[in-house]
């Protein structure tokens, strides 16, 4: 890779200094995500202004405004050697475990989860945070065991993930749990743990997930918006004065009637008259499939996928076990978002709420999807350093 | 699993990814190609509201083109839902009870007569109403004006308009009913006054969403005239739907359509085309912007057979007949008959068109306009004020009395029993032959001795005794080969009797033609489980078909059929399915869309050497020393327009009389057959046969239906008035 850019540029390379960090800098990958997060502000747009003039721009600007500040905190992650973060995951993950019990006692309720702190116009969600805490701290923990790792130091292992996860269950926000526990399955199978020891672990996650779901642990909503897929093709049909059911069925109209190549910007009935609940969070990729079609929507998948395999590739190219490891847990939890918000607004996967990286309208997702590019180009681009 | 390294386990990572992206991929591929067409067409559903915009319905006319009923404009006071529900709970609330009070306060005025709901238009003379113009004397339809010691059925007199106060509540849950469409403006209230409406536009602040606007709405010309063949119309319901499945003209809650009568009757080309917008709605049902209209097309006018002049005619004589019942006198003394209702049928016997049809006691189909109120519809469907509702010249069904006779005369004809030429001796009763028990002796009403009577003697006298043998004959002879048991009931239906004439206007009764085995039939659903009771009356006696040779016993005939067996008689032998509607043409246009031709039943076979005989029977009954109905046309210009008829008088146990007149004329070309029938009205002489020479005389004046005096618009006249100048015809044969 080098020796083709020094033959490339020579003349650069000789003012230089060639093992300087920025000049590895992952473009592929940055270019990547200015490109979905484009496409996502004016999907967001699309989704927010209205039917009718004069139209609302608020969404957009505010989208923008979590756009630039995660793009800044990217920035400020790629700046610091991502060795030094990890000096300080410890810490990192107990600041996110106190927001996290924090805004069980503090936070405000929305959809009957309490996962929000109040900042003025704007409404920090801990949990999405949280994520990169915990990606932080296993790698920290898993780095420090080398690739050993017995029974005990599976259970550790465990014991740190499971606190921010049972915390977040607390609130419930079962779609972020979920994440969690995709980021702690992946992050644990490159850990080197025991492959019976994960297969154990599988099973214990189905297990927990037909107890939660029994459990009185979930509203009457949330439980719905979770089963409501498995039941859209049966004989009797849908109940569709269920809500869920409901987001379940425009979200499809809108994807489905985009057809090949869309309706056009701003001329998708579903998306302009607002029929889609939740259009500009959880369901931004309607916006996509009805006004863009499946060129738009196939596109943006590939491009979510191109993501996806550059943060891939910066895990195999890590220069020490704690970069890939981060890489692995970055990986994992946007695979399973995408498929996750993607899969459920097909009606493929339960639906959560779960957004989409880049595309969803929301400051504390922008953020965390950002900081964890940052730390994924981080480790990239000091992989020789 | 052999070589487990962290190399692999990446790999295998990567793989998972790639298939979970292969599979978004490959659902997406399904959503947006493979089912695209059903999601397309769900989301333009979505899209897409559309309105309908009713049609002004088809007007009505008579024969003549005289429009009868029209479509007046009325003012109605709507509230925009769309704008409605953008308002905060506390303004609505605010308007709402602003307009409750300004609605109640409308209705209040309305009702001390100080405004009215009407523009300029004919109508119906009633207390909130101005006189309408061409009525000189202000007097209400077929009602006494006060002070007069008549007693009329409560019902027939217009309501007082009812104040209950509005309240904020019905108006709310008016808003709210989720059966009114929410693209449209929904209607509060209906008929209110012009003053509201310039009140409601002015103070436009005050009351945010709330609109008066300008509606079409049935105008009945002619009050109540024609009513019951007018019928009435009503919101559509959901047993209506189920029988006008239209999808050119669909329907949507709260539409008009025709309920009785000819509105119900020729429904189908009565309603307009509905028109359309089309609107494109955002997820909260809110108007985004209009897509596109079509424009409502008017219902198609139908022209009815009737003549309204005549029709005028015969309603106002029948309420004044009826009046004069209730207070007649004659040369014994006075004798008031309870006479509280009657009909009368006017026919064309050339073709069975209905030139009149009138039924007493009758109601305003104004009523029935924007919805009747539950007490009114109760007024007009009371037992007690004989159900004003009712159309009793196709529902309602009478013995038939003398009038019968003429049925049984060519029963007897045909069956060779009776020949023109025979003649027998009525000493004024019948012995039944063979008879040894009981009373085997039945006497001519009032015991008239007719002396030697021939067919056409017998039919001018009515004698009895002559119809008596005749039944009592053909029971004896029922074993013969072609008499059988229904000798006579067979040729009674060959006049279309016992069954429905096929006018088409809903509640039509079949009447009744009895024989043996309906009297079994009968008896066992009469005298349920009482086994001695059924065998003691399910026999048929010589009796029976003695009394319904006369048009008593269980004969029943409705007065629309009547007039067409002897209509069939008059035209020589054509039994027409009587029509009241003559064609159809599109609103404003002269091309004809349907026209009705004339139908026939049956041809009965009425050879001249029968039927002459007959008529000239009929012609004495008017005209000849002993016709039954000589006093009653005595004085009417016979030479112009001869008039051939039969009286009759049929027995109603415990109540009296009914009395029934059928006449035709001019009696060799026969253009007019009228029936009348007065219920409790006494002798055919004395009430039904005066109606009917009333019917006749300007038409025998003034030679044809051209010269009738016009009908006043608002069809009221003075029944007072006119009954007081009626006298009844004294020193009339005994008939029955």
């Amino acid at each position: 890779m080098t020796g083709i850019a020094l033959s490339r540029r020579p003349v650069a390379s000789l003012r230089r200094n060639p093992a300087a960090a920025w000049r590895h800098l992952d473009v592929t990958l940055v270019a990547a995500i200015g490109a979905v997060s484009a496409l996502g502000l004016v999907m967001v747009f699309s989704a927010s202004r209205g039917a009718t003039p004069p139209y609302d721009y608020s969404f957009a600007v505010k989208q923008l405004l979590f756009l630039v500040i995660g793009a800044l905190v990217m920035a400020a992650i790629v700046l610091v050697d991502y060795r030094r973060v990890r000096d300080v995951a410890p810490g990192i993950y107990g600041v996110t475990v106190f927001l996290l019990a924090a805004v069980l006692v503090v936070g405000s309720r929305r959809k009957g989860t309490q996962g929000w702190f109040p900042l003025g116009p704007f409404q920090l969600q801990p949990s999405e945070l949280a994520k990169l805490g915990l990606i932080l701290a296993v790698a920290w923990l898993a780095s420090q065991f080398g690739g050993d790792v017995d029974l005990r130091r599976f259970v550790a292992l465990l014991l740190v993930a499971a606190v921010p996860m049972g915390l977040v269950l607390l609130q419930p926000d079962l779609g972020t749990m979920l994440v969690s526990a995709a980021i702690v399955g992946a992050m644990l199978l490159m850990s080197g743990v025991k492959a019976r020891y994960l297969a154990l672990l599988g099973l214990a996650g189905v297990v927990s997930i037909g107890v939660v779901l029994k459990s009185g642990a979930l509203d009457g909503y949330q439980k719905d918006r979770l089963t409501v897929f498995a039941q859209q093709d049966s004989p009797t049909g849908l109940d569709q004065s269920r809500t869920a059911a409901y987001n379940l069925e425009q979200s499809k109209i809108a994807i489905g009637s985009g057809g090949l190549v869309g309706k056009g910007l701003f001329q998708g009935t579903q998306t302009r008259l607002g029929n889609v609940p939740e259009q500009r969070t959880d369901f931004i990729f309607t916006a996509v499939g009805e006004q863009l079609g499946l060129v738009g929507a196939g596109g943006l998948l590939a491009l979510l996928s191109l993501i996806v395999w550059r943060v891939h590739r910066s895990a195999q190219l890590a220069r020490d076990e704690f970069g890939s490891l981060v890489c692995i847990g970055v990986m994992a939890m946007f695979v399973f978002q995408i498929f996750e918000n993607v899969g459920m607004t097909m009606g493929i996967m339960p639906i959560t709420g779960i957004p989409l990286p880049f595309m969803s309208y929301g400051g504390s997702a922008a953020v965390t999807s950002f900081a964890a590019m940052g730390l994924v180009l981080n480790v990239h681009m000091r992989r020789f350093t | 699993m052999s070589v487990d390294t962290p190399r692999h386990r990446l790999s295998i990572l990567g793989i998972v990814a790639l298939s979970l992206f292969a599979a978004l991929f490959a659902r997406l591929w399904f959503l947006q190609v493979a089912a695209a067409p059903t999601y397309r067409a769900a989301a333009e559903n979505l899209r897409v509201r559309t309105v309908m915009v009713e049609a002004p319905r088809g007007r009505i006319l008579d024969r003549n083109g005289t429009v009868i009923v029209d479509n007046r404009r009325s003012t109605e006071v709507t509230v925009d839902w769309q704008r409605f529900e953008k308002l905060d709970r506390v303004t609505q609330n605010q308007v709402l009870s602003r307009l409750a009070k300004e609605l109640t306060r409308d209705r209040v005025r309305q009702a001390a007569g100080q405004v009215s709901a009407d523009d300029a238009g004919p109508q119906l003379v009633t207390a909130s109403a101005p006189v309408p113009p061409g009525s000189t004397t202000p007097s209400s339809p077929t009602s006494a004006p006060p002070g007069t010691t008549t007693t009329l059925p409560a019902g027939t007199v217009a309501a007082p308009p009812v104040t209950e106060p509005v309240t904020v509540a019905e108006l709310r849950k008016r808003i709210d009913d989720p059966r009114f469409s929410r693209f449209e403006p929904i209607p509060v209230a209906v008929d209110v006054s012009e003053a509201l409406e310039v009140s409601l536009n002015e103070r436009a602040d005050d009351f945010p969403t709330v609109a008066a606007s300008r509606v079409t709405v049935r105008s009945y010309r002619y009050g109540q005239l024609l009513a019951h063949v007018l019928g009435t119309v009503g919101a559509v319901n959901q047993a209506d739907l189920d029988l006008y499945q239209n999808r050119q003209k669909p329907y949507e809650v709260d539409d008009e359509i025709g309920k009785t009568g000819v509105e119900r009757l020729m429904e189908r080309f009565l309603r307009g085309t509905p028109g359309e917008v089309r609107y494109e709605v955002d997820a909260r049902n809110r108007v985004v912007r209009e897509i596109g209209r079509r424009a409502p097309v008017p219902g198609d006018d139908v022209f009815l057979t009737v003549d309204i002049n005549l029709q005028y005619i015969v309603e106002s004589n029948l309420a004044a007949q009826l009046l004069a019942r209730r207070n007649a006198c004659n040369g014994v003394g006075c004798e008031k008959f309870a006479a509280p209702a009657g009909s009368s049928v006017v026919l064309d016997p050339r073709n069975g068109q209905v030139m009149a049809m009138a039924s007493y006691p009758t109601f305003d189909p104004a009523q029935f306009v924007g919805g009747i109120s539950t007490a009114e519809y109760a007024k007009l469907t009371d037992p007690a004020l004989n159900y004003p509702l009712n159309n009793r010249a196709v529902s309602g069904q009478y013995a038939p009395g003398s009038t019968w006779k003429l049925f049984s005369a060519y029963a007897g004809l045909a069956t060779g029993e009776i020949t023109p030429e025979m003649t027998i001796t009525d000493p004024g009763f019948y012995a039944i032959q063979g008879c040894r028990s009981g009373s085997c002796r039945r006497q001519n009403s009032g015991g008239t001795a007719n002396g030697t009577v021939s067919l056409s003697r017998a039919i001018t006298v009515s004698s009895d005794v002559y119809f008596y043998r005749l039944g009592d004959q053909l029971w004896r002879r029922r074993g013969q080969q072609g008499i059988g048991e229904e000798a006579l009931q067979r040729y009674y239906r060959e006049f279309g009797f016992g069954e429905k004439t096929g006018l088409g206007l809903a509640a039509e009764a079949d009447g009744r033609v009895p024989t043996p085995a309906w009297r079994k039939d009968f008896v066992k659903v009469l005298y349920k489980g009482d086994v001695a009771k059924q065998k003691a009356y399910e026999g048929w006696y010589a009796g029976d078909n003695m009394n319904i040779a006369i048009g008593q016993g269980d004969v029943l005939a409705t007065p629309l059929q009547l007039a067409n067996g002897y209509a069939t008689f008059a035209n020589g032998g054509f039994l027409w399915t009587p029509q009241v509607v003559l064609q159809v043409k599109p609103a404003g246009r002269s091309s004809v869309v349907k026209g009705f031709q004339a139908k026939a039943v049956r041809r009965v076979d009425l050879p001249p050497q029968w039927r002459e005989p007959m008529l000239t029977g009929f012609e004495g009954v008017t005209s000849q020393p002993g016709g039954t109905a000589r006093t009653t046309f005595a004085g009417f210009p016979q030479d112009r327009f001869q008039v051939a008829g039969k009286t009759g008088t049929a027995q109603v146990q415990g109540k009296a009389d009914t009395s029934l007149f059928v006449g035709f004329g001019p009696s060799r070309a026969a253009q007019y057959v009228a029936v009348a029938i007065l219920e409790e009205s006494g002798f055919g002489a004395q009430a039904a046969g005066p109606l009917v020479r009333r019917i006749f005389e300007p038409i025998a004046l003034t030679g044809g239906l051209t010269g009738l005096p016009k009908a006043p618009v608002g069809g009221s006249f003075d029944a007072a008035a006119m009954a007081a100048s009626i006298q009844a015809p004294t020193n009339i044969p005994v008939d029955r």
